[in-house]
């Protein structure tokens, strides 16, 4: 069960539970090097398991099925692939998870002992494929930085995280880095001052030199626990995680165009670096936009200033982003402009350009002589 | 004509109406901040529709401030060089000289007891063609009972945030006569002699909430511009969920019919833009735009849209058919305008490939 094994013995003689799920998980990171446990967090605006089930009728390559175990659901993932360069022209991965929501936050967690393959066309597969119900969200270098400062300060003085393997990209030419072992806030001093972005760490927690925790976390939600104490990886690590999504669920999500009124939202990027001083520095958000995944746009302005619409074939959401000013990027959702598609949005200028801060803006109002003195 | 001709014809109407839409929503936005929570009868009417003596006139947008004053609003871009002609053009204004009851809600109207013409012209040569009106005024060439005041505009790219900018232009005489408000709410008080003729900034920031609720202004959009607009926002609309898992789980490129009237779809459009009033024939026209760029079909009154991603990266498993063959920056505007081009001219290129 949810590929643990030595650890699943567990669940035949004291039941299913995410307690023995965790159990099960330090016993399965005990038998070797090669065992890791895997999980995936995403957000989840409504019901994520009518959303599986949904996706499990309109998938013809993939059988999945739920069940209700109280504190979690199982889910068990059939696929099957076709290729013609596969033996027999096809291949089926057969993976299951452990899927469960953290705390009353839309955020859900799956989680499974099963090798990479599994990960990939089990959990993953049929997460993506539950859009935009189901979403990824992404954490920025900050986020992940304040995560791993949160996940120290649960453990007792003179414990330190230590980055054993980064990787970063930078923007100019989008080449990988690398960094090996180093304090996790010197590497994330230096991500900065180079302008890179952190994409995914593999860290160590020690205190004196017990290693606390052997994990990994990455920008997309995707977490590896590896070696350590299993209940630090499962209460405290993925709760500060999760925080993160359900603030990027609270940014992103309801922010559609009121259909009463009319009366439309907005979420402002704020960046440190000035990106737009010149026309043609436009170009940059339209390229970056232009290669969002999934969605096509149009330049209704381009010059001097941009207004851009992007219209996301996931879902039909559309929004409409401008340029405000040198350091400023505007996003305005239309009617359907679910968290999926403004945090895919978000992300990829994120990306593209910097790791802005993100707010939502509320309108302010202005008086006439406030416009002649602006 | 050529297919590049065409294409440069297209991508100037385009840009030129975006700079309208621009213009009537920077003056939305200045004027809902300023009167908004000030006039109880205050109303800005994209769309309006005045009776000038059984006569219908659509100016580009109407303000009523209160029962004391409003404003009707024209943007000219360009005037004719020749004499004539220039006074023809003016001569157009005097038919904004008799309406006299403007919106004051979307269902309700007012009789202001005092209302100008407020003519917006592009900046380039604004004071020149300023001295022209004047004369014209003057020789009693142009026969307004009301005030002719005349605003420049231009685009201000010298400083670090670009901006609109508006300005009275000097040589034209005729003021704002909104002495009945308080100056703290009189445009006279902050654009005219008095504040020696301010000028007002007006940055994206400020008129980009108007621009999106209502991407049109009162004047016939170029059939690709709207044709991107009914794309984007109104015939997402008339998709179910189940298109786009089709769209995910199949080709990125898939087709899916659209059948609709060009009535219901002008409905839909106001109903998008909440009190919206585009014409009929507007969105008929675009949706023949769309017919010539192979991208509708003409059943008897309903047409049949051929909707399409126009995708061209699908993401993690780019295995789909035809997303390689879009394989370099091409917005949907300018993929429906080179489509529309090169289907309607007489030097046609190979389009197979879109």
């Amino acid at each position: 069960m949810y590929g643990l094994g030595a650890g699943e013995s567990l669940f035949a003689y004291e039941g299913l539970s995410m307690e023995n799920v965790r159990r099960a998980v330090d016993v399965f990171v005990d038998e070797g090097s090669r065992s890791k446990v895997r999980f995936k967090s995403v957000v989840c605006e409504d019901d994520p398991i009518e959303a599986l089930r949904h996706t499990s009728l309109k998938l013809d390559s993939t059988t999945i099925e739920i069940e209700d175990q109280e504190d979690h659901f199982s889910v068990d993932v059939t696929k099957v692939i076709e290729r013609d360069d596969l033996e027999d022209g096809q291949r089926v991965v057969k993976s299951d998870f452990a899927f469960f929501q953290i705390g009353d936050s839309n955020i859900w967690t799956a989680v499974t002992g099963h090798r990479p393959d599994e990960f990939e066309h089990g959990p993953l597969w049929v997460l993506k494929k539950s859009e935009p119900v189901i979403s990824n969200f992404f954490a920025s270098s900050e986020d992940l930085r304040t995560v791993l400062r949160r996940f120290k300060d649960t453990f007792p003085s003179g414990t330190e995280i230590i980055a054993k393997k980064t990787v970063a990209y930078s923007r100019d030419d989008e080449g990988e880095i690398s960094w090996k072992t180093r304090p996790f806030e010197e590497i994330f001093q230096m991500a900065e001052e180079e302008d890179n972005y952190i994409d995914k760490m593999r860290f160590v927690v020690r205190t004196d030199s017990d290693v606390r925790v052997d994990a990994f976390l990455s920008r997309n939600g995707k977490l590896k626990f590896i070696n350590g104490d299993a209940s630090r990886f499962f209460d405290d690590l993925l709760s500060i995680f999760a925080d993160v999504g359900q603030q990027k669920a609270d940014l992103f999500g309801n922010k559609e165009r009121s259909e009463e009124t009319g009366d439309v939202n907005e979420i402002d990027i704020s960046f440190e670096k000035s990106h737009f001083t010149d026309p043609p520095d436009n170009q940059k958000l339209i390229k970056a936009l232009d290669e969002l995944s999934n969605s096509n746009i149009t330049v209704y302005h381009n010059n001097p200033y941009a207004h851009v619409s992007v219209f996301d074939n996931v879902d039909g959401s559309s929004c409409d982003v401008f340029i405000t000013g040198p350091k400023e990027v505007s996003i305005v959702p239309s009617y359907r402009g679910s968290f999926n598609s403004l945090m895919r949005v978000a992300e990829q200028i994120s990306r593209e350009l910097e790791e802005g801060e993100i707010i939502e803006n509320s309108q302010e109002d202005y008086t006439m002589g406030d416009f002649f003195n602006a | 004509m050529a297919a590049r001709e065409c294409r440069e014809e297209q991508d100037r109407k385009y840009n030129t109406y975006d700079q309208a839409v621009d213009i009537v929503s920077c003056w939305e936005a200045f004027l809902n901040h300023s009167y908004n929570q000030v006039f109880e009868d205050y109303y800005f009417d994209r769309f309006p529709s005045l009776d000038a003596d059984g006569d219908e006139v659509t100016p580009d947008f109407a303000v009523t401030v209160n029962d004391e004053y409003g404003l009707i609003g024209e943007i000219k871009r360009t005037f004719p060089e020749e004499e004539t002609p220039f006074r023809r053009t003016l001569e157009q204004l005097e038919r904004y000289d008799e309406p006299d009851e403007l919106q004051c809600s979307p269902s309700e109207t007012l009789r202001p007891n005092t209302c100008d013409i407020l003519l917006l012209i592009s900046g380039t040569s604004a004071p020149k063609i300023g001295m022209r009106i004047q004369r014209l005024i003057d020789d009693g060439d142009l026969d307004l009972n009301r005030n002719l005041v005349v605003v420049r505009y231009q685009y201000n790219t010298r400083d670090q945030l670009s901006r609109y900018e508006f300005q009275r232009v000097i040589p034209v005489e005729d003021e704002f006569r909104d002495g009945a408000l308080r100056d703290e709410h009189a445009l006279s008080h902050h654009m005219g002699e008095e504040a020696d003729y301010q000028t007002l900034p007006l940055y994206p920031k400020y008129f980009k909430r108007e621009k999106v609720k209502k991407p049109i202004c009162n004047d016939k959009p170029p059939e690709q511009y709207l044709a991107t607009i009914l794309w984007h926002k109104i015939f997402p609309q008339y998709l179910t969920s189940s298109d786009y898992e089709q769209w995910q789980s199949g080709s990125a490129q898939k087709t899916i019919e659209i059948k609709a009237t060009p009535t219901e779809i002008t409905d839909e459009l106001n109903n998008y833009m909440h009190d919206g009033e585009a014409r009929v024939n507007w969105v008929r026209d675009a949706l023949h735009f769309l017919k010539d760029a192979n991208l509708a079909e003409q059943l008897s009154d309903e047409f049949k849209i051929k909707f399409r991603g126009f995708v061209r990266n699908v993401g993690d498993s780019n295995d789909q058919e035809g997303t390689a063959e879009l394989n370099q920056l091409e917005t949907l505007g300018e993929t429906f305008i080179q489509r529309y081009c090169e289907y309607t001219t007489s030097e046609s290129e190979d389009v197979s490939n879109f």
